[in-house]
């Protein structure tokens, strides 16, 4: 136990500057931020709404989290806590009532996530599957999604969260589905699809192209 | 028995056609000696996607009502919506072999099978015409295991 005085008591002060007087996240850029930068520089497209090879990040996870609404809003999602069977810790289970209007529960089993990063992760993937049921291509079968298209998706916006809190691997069980250093697009696209194709429980059928929609 | 082709056929559905030939069950041409008329064309019936990953199925009467070629009229007796309209929807496009006006009934089935055969994203499709249809395929399941990062 610290046997320090605290400030107030008389104790020396953590502080003995002010901090600057400017937003506090551009006092803490590092490598991760540099990443970042350089991504956007080499795809040529550093601005959000118009550029060469749009990263379109910002949207895909903007849709993710507006999918599970703001407090008290009625957004036709639940979200709750309890035990998932299998290897499963997110889920979403959809409804319908007679008149057609859906309504989401997605269901986390915290025994088997490690920890807030690794939730973010699996709460971004569970927002993508909402988000696109919720749009209108779905329910179109002309451009609806396949399984594979539909779960495709929900794990790029997972290596989009990894990689936005500055994590260099994103694994699930034994598969790597994204590592920092890769230089290609592909190589995440192809570790994805693997993963897909051949996890234990609920393999998909790859389908082509991956995400069919336009984020 | 005839197996036709049909335009607008997503690319790996198995279809079954039992051709109207056995078609005096009809609904309500029951009672009558006149047959049910011969379907020339339909487009083929796919499950609704919202029911699919929604897990509803079950059992849609819709009442058809022809012009002696094309059907003017397709109204769901019953049915979750989701499944109705999209009964209804499939019924328009039928059309007939030269025939007296008439009102029949069709009843679409809508299954989900967790071990369904074939690819999830096609439906199995059986047709009986021009009285029953069968559109079975395997529920969406969106489960998915915890993300380990370093």
């Amino acid at each position: 136990m610290n046997q320090e005085k605290l400030a107030i008591d008389g104790g020396k002060p953590v502080r003995t500057k002010p901090l600057p007087l400017e937003f506090p996240g551009m006092h803490h850029m590092d490598a991760k931020e540099i990443q970042a930068a350089v991504r956007l520089l080499r795809a040529r497209s550093p601005f959000r709404y118009y550029g060469i090879k749009l990263q379109k990040e910002v949207e895909k996870l903007e849709a993710a989290a507006k999918a599970y609404g703001k407090e008290g809003e009625e957004t036709g999602v639940t979200v709750g806590f309890g035990s998932l069977t299998g290897d499963a810790a997110g889920g979403v289970t959809v409804s319908a009532d007679e008149a057609g209007n859906l309504s989401f529960a997605v269901t986390f089993d915290m025994s088997k996530i490690s920890g807030g990063d690794a939730f973010a992760i699996d709460t971004g993937h569970e927002g993508t599957h909402v988000a696109d049921i919720r749009n209108p291509l779905y329910a179109d079968p002309r451009t609806t999604l396949s399984d594979f298209q539909r779960e495709f998706r929900g794990y790029e916006t997972s290596v989009w969260v990894a990689r936005s809190l500055g994590f260099a691997t994103l694994s699930y069980g034994r598969v790597q589905v994204w590592n920092r250093s890769w230089s290609k697009v592909d190589q995440r696209d192809a570790a994805i699809t693997r993963y897909l194709t051949t996890r234990e429980q609920n393999p998909l059928p790859e389908t082509r192209p991956h995400n069919p929609w336009p984020d | 028995m005839k197996l036709l082709i049909m335009r607008g056929v997503a690319p790996t559905i198995l279809l079954i056609l039992v051709v109207a030939s056995m078609a005096f069950a009809g609904a309500a041409a029951r009672g009558s000696k006149i047959a049910l008329p011969t379907v020339a064309f339909a487009e083929v019936p796919l499950y609704p996607p919202l029911a699919r990953v929604a897990r509803i199925e079950g059992v849609v009467h819709v009442k058809v009502t022809t012009d002696g070629h094309r059907v003017i009229g397709a109204e769901a007796q019953d049915g979750h919506r989701l499944l109705a309209a999209a009964a209804e929807k499939n019924a328009r496009t039928w059309e007939f072999a030269t025939h007296e006006p008439m009102a029949f009934t069709v009843t679409y089935r809508y299954k989900l099978a967790t071990r369904a055969e074939g690819n999830p994203n096609n439906p199995v499709v059986t047709l009986r015409l021009p009285t029953d249809v069968e559109v079975a395929t395997s529920p969406v399941i969106i489960s998915d295991p915890p993300a380990e990062v370093r």
